[in-house]
């Protein structure tokens, strides 16, 4: 039955995001290809935490995070440490110099980015083929949760209410670009923030506080109370713990659509203080999905489909109008990350493959129309694939993301902190960590060794990463030119703000050709 | 090696520039190193008409010997130098392209100055490659550095925002 509060409470947040991306649009960063992909470099701090925080949040946080807290009680909140930490850590390791290194070599995309860093057009077309691949399986994921989503709020068709959430997402993300995208996901990772604390109090006072529902849990069942799992499934299986707490951790460094964020900031000093941001944003945010999961156990002890905890304990506890918050809320986790990935597939696609291997002649007008033209078939490929409802949300979104995570971020990690990572290493690392998650995440085998597919993952592409580029450094050394940009790009401001406000810029042709100077007397030196 | 060239005279000493980079600062500073930057100099007159007679008057223009930037001077000392040949940055502007960005501006500037509509015609005076001499001034603990000139005091950050703005 279609609950008409509901409606228009979510009827009011589709308005409010397509006036957010009608705004952008009309501020005309999208004419360029840099404006399209990457909004100008013009993200602030605020916008670029939320924005990587909300994209990394995804139907999951409200789908499969409730799930794995309903069905496996605090064992869920080793997902919860890791991404916590997350924002934080990908930031700090790679944000500052990723963002330097990018501009100075001028790669628009985390694609472009790793064969500007590794020069070999082999590594752009595994890269981006792979990435094509996955991010199309997860947005797939998003797509699906959005229809589930909207369906049971609605009570529409699920068909209508896919094709409604895939029309509001592709609209602003087709005339936006990323600019769109960015102001969209900090407004929806605010609507998220509020929507799911709304519910964590609701579900709190219900059952008299964290204490109480503690108590009643260790009455239904001590198991869920313990870190190692419902009956203790994964005691002493440090294997699985530690792959849990890395796939949303150390695992945001290897997918292409969150790194593209460190791409787009303001400036390489915008990382700090977004770091902060996302950091805060976490704290209050991660945990509570997975809390809300394990606590419905004690509302809805026996739901059909787990992965719908979230939702049922909201139209359960909460008035329609504020129900109707809390489901934008949950819509906003979706199409937050459902737009990031969109826009970085379609942008792989037309800047990675069309315009590298296909027409490398194409104007930047033309490549912003083709990125556009791909974003809109992949929405009407997923549309059609998405109808069929292949398997759950939670096992697209590991396997995407445990695959993205093992594959590319050694080459991510690598890029900008070892100066010996090569073509040879870069590309063996990606082939051999995608293959080993594949396999792992294929045969099962996280059952039967204990070990997570995300860890086996990492540690194949992180030993294969180190070893074949030791082993090739005669045959496939990095360009010395490679080597100067990462040096740049490691460089700290040294100047104080005081000094540098004092500067008269009147001086700055000089001091241009002043700094060209000694740069190339280092260069000679260094020959020498 | 070195070589004899015609400079500027600095209006500031080194231990000044030091001084100055340090108050801005408010860090110790060292002077790393001395640089001759190339300009043209010319020099023009032009005669101007007036109710009393045509006073003949004179107006110095300076080119950057680098990018071919040019504006106007005010009247300043030149002596000879003779620094090592590594500090002083190499000239990449010719004097003929150099003559006619000054003859432009010069004009230009004149034209402004008189609020006149015809152009004032120029006769050449002096046509000289000259060098201003700047430091490269060391400060804090990072070790940034800064490029202060020694005819003015002024001073830019050379790692910092500009990296930023170059990035």
């Amino acid at each position: 039955m279609i609950n008409s509060t509901v409606v228009i409470f979510l009827g009011l947040y589709f308005i409010v995001i397509l006036g957010i991306g009608a705004w952008t649009v009309r501020r005309g960063v999208a004419k360029n290809l840099e404006g399209y992909l990457l909004g100008g470099r013009k993200a602030g701090p605020l916008v670029t935490a939320l924005t990587l925080q909300s994209t990394s949040m995804s139907g999951y946080m409200f789908l499969g995070a409730g799930s794995l807290g309903y069905a496996q009680g605090y064992w869920a909140l080793w997902y919860a440490a890791g991404d916590i930490g997350g924002g934080v850590l990908n930031l700090s390791v790679i944000g500052r110099r990723m963002r330097k290194f990018s501009q100075l070599m001028g790669a628009l995309t985390a694609i472009e980015y790793l064969e500007k860093r590794y020069p070999s057009p082999v590594i752009r077309l595994i890269a981006g083929s792979l990435t094509v691949f996955l991010l199309g399986c997860y947005v797939l994921a998003q797509f699906i949760a959005g229809g589930k989503g909207l369906a049971l709020i609605s009570g529409l068709p699920y068909p209508l209410t896919l094709f409604i959430s895939i029309t509001v997402i592709l609209t602003y993300t087709y005339l936006g670009g990323y600019l769109a995208v960015a102001y969209t996901d900090t407004f929806q990772s605010m609507v998220m923030l509020v929507g799911v604390l709304w519910i964590l109090i609701a579900v709190l006072f219900e059952l008299g506080g964290l204490g109480a529902a503690n108590r009643m849990l260790s009455e239904l069942d001590p198991t869920l109370l313990s870190v190692w799992g419902k009956n203790l499934i994964y005691e002493n299986q440090w294997g699985i713990v530690i792959g849990a707490v890395l796939v949303f951790s150390i695992g945001y460094m290897g997918w292409p659509h969150v790194v593209t964020r460190h791409m787009a900031m303001r400036s390489p000093r915008t990382a700090r203080l977004s770091g902060a941001y996302a950091t805060l944003w976490n704290l209050f945010f991660v945990p509570a999905p997975y809390l809300i999961g394990i606590l419905a156990l004690l509302i809805l002890p026996t739901l059909d489909d787990p992965e719908l905890a979230i939702f049922r304990v909201a139209e359960q506890l909460l008035p329609a109008a504020v129900t109707g918050i809390v489901l934008a809320a949950i819509m906003a986790a979706i199409m937050s990350t459902a737009d990031s990935l969109l826009l970085q597939t379609g942008s792989i696609a037309a800047r990675d493959l069309y315009q590298r291997f296909v027409d490398p002649a194409a104007s930047e007008q033309r490549m912003v129309w083709i990125a556009r033209a791909l974003i809109l078939m992949i929405g009407m490929v997923g549309y059609a694939v998405a109808l069929i409802e292949p398997p759950t949300i939670f096992a697209i979104v590991l396997f995407a993301t445990s695959v993205l995570g093992s594959a590319f971020l050694p080459a991510y990690v690598c890029a900008v902190w070892w100066e010996k990572a090569n073509a040879a290493g870069a590309l063996t690392s990606m082939i051999v960590g995608a293959g080993v998650a594949f396999a792992w995440e294929l045969a099962g085998l996280a059952e039967s060794t204990t070990v997570h597919s995300m860890l086996a993952g990492i540690v194949s592409s992180t030993t294969t990463m180190i070893a074949v580029s030791l082993l090739t450094q005669r045959l496939n050394p990095v360009p010395p030119h490679i080597i100067a940009t990462m040096q740049s790009a490691a460089q700290h401001n040294a100047c104080s703000k005081q000094l540098t406000a004092k500067s008269d810029a009147s001086l700055a042709i000089e001091a241009i050709e002043v700094k060209d100077m000694i740069n190339s007397n280092k260069d000679n030196g260094k020959q020498k | 090696m070195t070589q004899l060239i015609q400079c500027i005279r600095e209006q500031i000493s080194r231990t000044d520039a030091a001084r100055i980079v340090a108050n801005a600062s408010g860090h110790p500073t060292r002077v790393e190193q001395t640089l001759y930057y190339p300009y043209w100099w010319y020099r023009f007159g032009y005669s101007l008409t007036t109710l009393f007679g045509c006073p003949l008057f004179e107006i110095d223009c300076l080119v950057d010997g680098r990018k071919g930037i040019t504006s106007t001077a005010d009247v300043f000392e030149t002596l000879k130098a003779r620094p090592f040949t590594e500090d002083v940055l190499e000239i990449c502007v010719d004097s003929d392209s150099g003559m006619s960005n000054a003859r432009h501006t010069a004009r230009h500037v004149l034209t402004k100055k008189y609020r006149t509509i015809m152009p004032f015609e120029l006769k050449i005076k002096r046509n000289q490659l000259l060098y201003k001499k700047f430091w490269i001034v060391e400060c804090g603990v990072r070790g940034a550095k800064v490029l202060i000139d020694s005819t003015t005091g002024k001073f830019i950050a050379l790692t910092g925002e500009n990296d930023r703005a170059a990035a």
